[in-house]
């Protein structure tokens, strides 16, 4: 084991393809130890075991289940029965059998904990089901339709053009909120269903909420992406002003979702149908004003977690997610335009990834920095999340269009040339 | 360069500019700001000091126009400095109809700028105004053949989105939702 912050030897600068390889690998193996032996996953402590003082939500056994897909596809030996695992928690452990859907999280024991369902989760169960079906786990299709009947059903408003946040477990009380994350992660998902199903309504949900929270509200907004609505899509100006480090829904404006949307609009630009002139324009806007709003803002390295309407640091903690959505957005622009300086910027936060997020004592990558760079526990604990990491390292290699699980199911097999 | 939105709602009395106003602004998050909440009272002060008591005569619209706009812009630059678009209610008489004072206006503003034109026929404008039976509009009501021969129902001349008034202000809500979604230029 090499030192923390050097890079591992043989493996080139940080970013390029045998340096992706390798960690790649290395975050696999370290996430392996999620799995739980009834089935699912737990969640990892930084030591890379799972914390038994912790709940089991939904969403990250979703994700687990989406990244051991991906892998499978990408040929790592035996992801693909962790996927299997995964959509089986899903299918057995997570679902409401009285009132479809799926609860939000169970307790360390496995024991349903929060009965409501949620938008951000049940897309993430979509996002996983179409990549599992993609990989070949069998179990995955009648998730799959199971997650677009209800999605079709409860929270996707053909009248709002985009998806409502939450409902109570037996779907009679709706959340009188709508927030632009949730809605973030149906775009991802709805275009990965899309890729699989070949249906063109998920495309077309996808554009829809797009055209609202980019190409409306973002535009209005400086190209500041608004977050929190009402119930009518009324802006939240000053919602959760006193909860400045929620995970889910900070206040303010988050230019790890700036990133995270520019890489998606690059993506849906370069999917079918026709692409929408806005598209490249808006993801070049929220990709720059995000780094001038982010990056560097306390004069230390990295990303800052979120800034006010106006474009003032409010929490100044680095992200290892924004991080991976940075490089991730600035190689989907470089691959798009062409531009250098897209390029640069890649290879500017893949040095930070390398110097300061990646744990090569423990394993994993650290979830969250304080501004001076060491680890940080103030809105995540522990190493629960592969999702975004797995991510970063993978889809500099894939095309940018169809979404993953689609393109390496398409990949001819062979060595791998990434 | 990005630029935080200012939609600029102008008409003729009673096609409904505030209605369409508080229903576009809380969408955006954005500051509403109408010219006749911001200064009718101190012009009333004005009214009353001069003599002159119809708000919309020409010596008192003319001794006061600039002073009011600038009471106007000054809250909505300052809004938009604090990171918040704006929707400003008001006639905006000259911005429309000259391109110069369209120019000169919407670059204080320091922001995306969009003109939105609520139209009504003549014979509705009346019936509208006739039936809001404001006090303000006692004038306009006594004598409408007047009224209409001095006001400007002249589309603007410089780029705007036109609406039909007697849409339902949803309709109308949509229609500048959706044309702000387009790139400018």
């Amino acid at each position: 084991m090499s030192e923390p912050g050097t890079a591992q030897p043989g493996t080139g600068q940080p970013g390029t393809g045998p340096w992706r390889r390798a960690e790649a690998s290395r975050l696999i193996s370290f996430g392996r130890a999620a799995a739980l032996p009834d089935g699912g996953f737990g969640w990892l402590d930084v030591d890379g075991g799972i914390d038994p003082a912790q709940p089991r939500p939904l969403y990250i056994n979703a994700r687990m289940t989406y990244v051991f897909a991906l892998a499978h596809l990408d040929g790592v030996a035996g992801a693909d029965a962790l996927a299997a695992a995964g959509i089986g928690a899903i299918a057995d452990r997570y679902a409401d059998g009285a009132n479809g859907g799926w609860f939000s999280s169970l307790d360390p024991a496995g024991n349903v904990l929060d009965t409501s369902k949620a938008n951000y989760a049940h897309a993430h169960v979509l996002l996983a089901a179409a990549s599992a079906l993609a990989a070949g786990v069998p179990e995955a299709g009648p998730v799959l339709e199971a997650a677009a009947a209800v999605i079709g059903r409860h929270f996707w408003s053909d009248a709002e053009g985009l998806a409502r946040e939450s409902w109570n477990a037996g779907f009679t009380e709706s959340e009188p909120y709508r927030g632009a994350n949730s809605n973030m992660h149906s775009v991802e998902a709805y275009l990965a269903a899309g890729d699989v199903t070949g249906d063109p309504v998920w495309h077309a949900r996808a554009a829809s909420i797009a055209d609202y929270l980019i190409n409306v509200q973002a535009r209005a907004h400086a190209w500041r992406i608004p977050e929190h609505y009402d119930k009518n899509w009324q802006l939240l100006p000053d919602y959760n002003a006193d909860s400045p480090n929620d995970p889910f829904r900070p206040p303010g404006t988050t230019p790890g979702h700036s990133f995270e949307w520019a890489r998606l609009l690059v993506t849906l630009e370069a999917a079918p149908p026709a692409p929408a002139a806005w598209l490249l324009e808006a993801a070049t806007a929220l990709f720059d004003t995000a780094v001038a709003d982010a990056w560097q803002r306390d004069g230390h390295p990295g990303l800052i977690y979120t800034v006010d309407a106006g474009g003032q640091p409010v929490v100044t903690a680095r992200m290892h997610w924004v991080a991976c959505e940075a490089v991730l957005a600035a190689d989907a622009l470089h691959r798009r335009t062409g531009e250098d300086r897209f390029a640069a910027a890649a290879a500017r936060w893949w040095d930070e990834i390398d110097r300061y997020f990646l744990d090569r004592q423990h394993g994993g990558w650290w979830q969250e920095l304080a501004p001076d760079l060491t680890p940080a526990t103030s809105t995540w604990s522990g190493k629960p999340d592969l999702y975004h990491s797995y991510q970063a390292l993978l889809f500099p290699s894939l095309p940018l269009s169809p979404t993953a699980a689609t393109a390496l199911a398409r990949r001819d097999p062979g060595p791998m040339t990434r | 360069m990005t630029r935080l939105a200012a939609v600029l709602i102008a008409g003729p009395p009673a096609t409904g500019k505030s209605t369409l106003a508080e229903a576009l602004a809380p969408r955006l998050g954005a500051a509403l700001l109408d010219l006749d909440v911001a200064t009718a009272p101190l012009t009333r002060v004005i009214s009353g000091l001069t003599g002159v008591h119809d708000l919309d005569d020409p010596a008192l619209a003319g001794l006061t126009r600039a002073a009011r706009y600038d009471t106007l812009l000054g809250l909505a630059a300052a809004n938009l400095r604090a990171g918040r678009p704006v929707v400003l209610v008001a006639p905006f008489s000259t911005e429309r109809a000259r391109p110069s004072a369209w120019v000169t206006t919407t670059r204080r503003l320091a922001a995306e700028p969009t003109l939105v034109w609520l139209h009504l026929p003549p014979d509705e404008l009346v019936r509208r105004l006739t039936r809001r039976a404001e006090a303000r509009d006692e004038n306009k009501i006594r004598d409408p053949a007047s009224f209409l021969t001095a006001l400007d129902l002249a589309p603007p001349a410089v780029p705007h989105l036109p609406l039909d008034a007697t849409q339902p202000t949803t309709t109308q809500l949509q229609a500048v939702l959706a044309h702000l979604s387009r790139a400018p230029g």
